[in-house]
Parts: C-alpha cells; structure tokens; sequence
C-alpha cells in the first residue's frame, strides 16, 4: 500500500488498552517472532 | 528521562488482512509481509530489511517504523483502501478480511495514511460471497477469538463490499452513539 509522504511523526500511549480485555492477554509476539512459526495454512477462497 | 507521548488516543485506520489457519484455527495475517497477527497482545513491528539484505553494510537493526525505510505495521483511509481493494480481492484466492485497526506507539503519519509500531484490530469484515456457507460461519466464528466486533458481508463487487462495510460501522456508531 503506498502512503506517500512522511507528514509528521508522533507518540500516542493510549490512556485505555486498545486490546480488549474479555481475552486472557497473551505474551506480546512481534512480526519477527512470527516469521519463524512454521505452522500456518492459507484459506482459498473456494 | 521518559518523554511524554504526543497523543493519548490511538490513531484508527483502515487496512485488509489474509485469513489463514494456524493451529485448526483461523487467525488474521499481514497480506505481504505475512506476520501473524496474535488475538488478545498486539502485534509490535521489527524491520525485515535487514533479515532479507545479502549486502552486510545494509544489515543495520532499527526499531520499526523508521524514516529511511519502508517498515512498520500500516494502515490508512477508507478512501485508500476503497482504491486498493478491487487489486487486493480479484487478484488473490485467498480469503481477504477489511476492517479497522488502532494504531499506537511511534506512530508516522504520511499523505495517505500511517505506519505505526504496535496495532490491534478493531473491527473485522469478512466478505462472504465467495465462500461456502461453513467456510464463512467458522472464520467468523474463529476470528471473533480476537475480541472484536466481526461481521461478514455478503456483497459480490468490492464497491459493494466497501459500501456495506460503511453501512455497518455507520449503523454502529450510531448505536454506540445513543448507547
């Protein structure tokens, strides 16, 4: 996706959990950790 | 010394996802770079670039996002990704979830939309119409682990898609509005 140009940069530390709390919270995973799941399968759209 | 965050509130875009399975169950994955996104913590960004370098001078780590590069977990308008999709739904076989994402922590804001360091969904829209039945209940179902409003959607043409999509969230801002 092209965004274009860098307007501005800034912090947010949001005030409420932008996370819904009705799930357990799990360990926070980063997209690098992830890409060394081996295990996942794409759904076709059939 | 800490800094003060500029903002308070997490900046709300709009972006697409790829269904996949993982484990038996259906979870939301980044259309290019692939990241599983986990139900219940967010997903935090880390650059690839350097993974993906073979030249050692450009293997520099950085936090994600960055200035120079194009890392980070995006998002944008509804304009945006109302141009996008029609690409995004006809050239893939794969299924393709819409919907809203809170974007927080080193946030870049540019023309069209941001690249941010951490993110959740919060809202999800799966269209539908290329599915069987069974196929549609149980990505629904499975992806409501993530805790948020999901809905699917029954429109064909992704000008349709995106219309009933606005439709919803306009009937539930509605509803929350009044709630």
């Amino acid at each position: 996706m092209e965004l274009g140009s860098v307007k501005r940069v800034y912090t947010i530390e949001p005030l409420e959990d932008p996370v819904p709390t009705s799930e357990p919270r799990q360990q926070p995973e980063s997209s690098q950790e992830e890409s060394r799941a081996p295990v996942e399968q794409s759904i076709p759209r059939t | 010394m800490t800094t003060a965050p500029d903002y308070v509130q997490p900046v709300i875009g709009w972006r697409t996802w790829s269904a996949v399975v993982r484990d038996n169950e259906t979870r939301l994955s980044s259309v290019i770079q692939r990241s599983l996104w986990p139900r219940g913590a967010p997903l935090f960004a880390s650059c690839r670039c350097a993974r993906w370098s073979i030249w050692p001078w450009s293997r520099n780590r950085h936090d994600a996002p960055a200035l120079d590069c194009g890392c980070g977990i995006y998002a944008a308008s509804l304009n945006v990704v109302r141009r996008y999709l029609p690409a995004v739904l006809a050239d893939s076989v794969l299924v393709r979830v819409i919907g809203r994402v809170a974007l927080w922590g080193v946030v870049y804001e540019h023309d069209q939309g941001w690249r941010a360091s951490a993110a959740y969904p919060k809202s999800l829209f799966v269209p539908v119409s290329d599915l069987r039945a069974v196929n549609a209940e149980r990505i629904v179902s499975d992806l409501a682990a993530y805790g948020v409003p999901v809905r699917a959607v029954h429109a064909s043409s992704p000008r349709a898609v995106i219309d009933e999509v606005v439709a919803i969230v306009a009937r539930q801002e509605v509803v929350e509005g009044y709630g």
